[in-house]
């Protein structure tokens, strides 16, 4: 395969940058690795290239997020990166995504607390402008954080798809077979750092009893995760309906107990 | 009512909220600014000819504010529900009181539904047809996305306003229903993915018990994924996860230390053999 042209570059940075803003806003889920990969798959011309290598990084971040405003490894702005300069090489997309992907999320979270942080120049300003009532300063302030949110994202997909090139190759190159087989390897080991800090979230001290519900089904009966979670809707409906039916029948009772069984 | 909020209005102050409430995003004020951006408009027409209420609602609705935005189109229409009914300093008091004691437990419920439930699911779907090639899972996340914006986050802002205030005191006793019930599915879904989303591949280890007279080893094999699986299926990613959770506990432990260490480990256990490539 060629070289990438400037054009590709330049679409495959655009959607960079326009996709962290659509998480932040519209959220139709152009922040997605898959998606963004699958995108970047169709630019460089082997869009199944970017789904595996987009399919191998969601699969470290299943269900996590950027609660309360933690920053995450950026897998979307790594994955779009990984995606162009690996079908261009030829490497294998799981042992590339599990190694030079997952070292680049972890590099961009960096990043994103950069962008967080430059905001707060704004916000300040804004402030000045909520003493003087300039109603039209304050959205103008609100609507520069895009600048950096964008280049957050932006910045390292152009700089590394300009110059990445001859990087990757050297370093296909050099890195032995056994620690590739490692990485690849990774690849299937790294969706357990998604699940432990999903039960982090989650009171699985309190009810344990539904984690082990949950594995029962899939790992003795082989149920499909669908199939779980339609049985984890079931034990929610239950849940919910012991929980709130002494309440109802006091509802103009305002003096409810605050629970604290939910760790943010 | 004189101030009462047009559809058009209240249409322009929803769209603000899901166009703007992160965009400005920072640590100081998280969706502060985004959240003082979006009810402008209602400022303008509310405390326009006022100028004292106006600085007023100006500072009050600065201040910090951080929820799950989908959760915060409720959040934004009970406040405009009040500030409509009580032009003036009270009401202006009151919404910052509500925000403030509604913004938490919104965000836990909204963080549990829409990101970590939809996205373990969806994302585990999505995921694992990727890997085979196939786009469907992550169109069937697409139609979420789309269900979400759409229908769910307009259905929102209109049950705020139209419940306002009301909504607080008849919410405050189903909610720690729903975030319960949202976690139990949450950890059902979880526990069901350890099982089958994480790959350990055990080897079949050849081990020399002894030798011939002529020195030609005798070998025996060990197939440990069988051994295992006879204990329980999928028992090594029971563990690793077990592991994983206590470790995140640790002060000194964070994800992407995590990551590290689980490469590591994957290509340690490759090299040793216990692994299959």
């Amino acid at each position: 395969m060629t070289d990438l042209n400037f054009l590709q570059i330049l679409l495959i940075t655009a959607w960079a940058f326009w996709g962290i803003i659509d998480a932040l806003s519209w959220n139709v889920g152009m922040n997605g690795a898959i998606l963004a990969c699958l995108f970047t798959g169709v630019v460089v011309g082997n869009p199944t290239y970017g789904l595996v290598v987009g399919g191998t990084l969601q699969m470290t971040q299943l269900g996590a997020g950027t609660y309360g405003g933690a920053s995450i490894p950026n897998i979307t702005s790594s994955g779009m990166i990984t995606t162009a300069l690996g079908a261009i090489t030829g490497a294998d997309p799981v042992t590339f995504a599990a190694s030079i992907g997952v070292a680049l999320a972890a590099l961009f979270t960096q990043l994103d607390i950069l962008a967080r942080f430059s905001n707060t120049v704004f916000q300040h300003i804004a402030d000045k402008y909520v003493e003087s009532g300039n109603t039209k300063g304050i959205t103008l302030m609100n609507h520069l954080g895009i600048i950096p949110w964008g280049l957050s994202r932006g910045l390292p997909v152009f700089v590394l798809l300009l110059f990445g090139q001859g990087l990757v190759d050297t370093l296909m190159a050099i890195i032995p077979q056994w620690l590739m087989d490692g990485f690849k390897l990774a690849g299937g080991l790294l969706p357990v750092v998604g699940f432990a800090i999903l039960l982090r979230y989650l009171p699985v001290q309190k009810k344990p009893q539904y984690v082990i519900l949950g594995f029962v089904l899939a790992a003795y009966l082989g149920m499909t995760t669908l199939g779980v979670a339609l049985v984890g809707l079931v034990a929610a409906l239950i849940v919910y309906q012991n929980a709130s039916a002494p309440t109802a029948t006091a509802a103009a009772s305002t003096t409810v107990s605050g629970g604290d069984d939910y760790e943010e | 009512m004189k101030n009462s909020f047009t559809k058009k209005e209240l249409h322009k102050i929803h769209f603000n909220w899901i166009w703007q409430s992160q965009i400005g995003w920072n640590y100081e004020r998280m969706q502060g600014l985004g959240y003082l951006a979006s009810v402008l408009p209602a400022i303008d027409k509310l405390y326009g000819d006022n100028p004292e209420l106006k600085t007023k609602a100006l500072r009050v609705h600065s201040q910090f504010f951080n929820t799950q935005p989908a959760m915060g189109d409720i959040i934004l229409g009970i406040d405009m529900a009040i500030e409509e009914q009580n032009p003036n300093e009270v009401g202006i008091e009151t919404a910052a009181a509500v925000k403030t004691a509604l913004m938490g437990p919104f965000a836990g419920i909204g963080d549990t539904i829409f990101g970590m439930i939809t996205g373990a699911v969806f994302g585990s779907i999505a995921a694992s047809m990727a890997l085979e090639g196939s786009a469907i899972g992550i169109m069937i996340w697409e139609l979420w996305y789309l269900v979400v914006l759409f229908l769910i986050r307009p259905k929102f802002f209109d049950l705020g306003y139209k419940e306002g205030i009301k909504l607080v005191t008849s919410m405050s006793g189903t909610m720690n229903a729903l975030t319960e019930a949202a976690s139990v599915l949450g950890l059902t879904v979880v526990g069901a993915m350890i099982a089958t989303m994480i790959k350990f591949p055990l080897n079949t280890l050849s081990v020399q018990i002894s030798s011939e007279a002529d020195g030609t080893p005798i070998m025996k094999e060990f197939p440990i994924q069988t051994y295992a699986d006879s204990i329980m299926p999928a028992l090594f990613p029971a563990l690793l996860a077990a592991l994983c959770y206590w470790l995140l506990g640790k002060k000194w432990m964070n994800s992407n230390k995590l990551i590290v260490a689980v490469v590591v480990l994957a290509i340690i256990l490759r090299v040793v053999g216990v692994l299959k490539a």
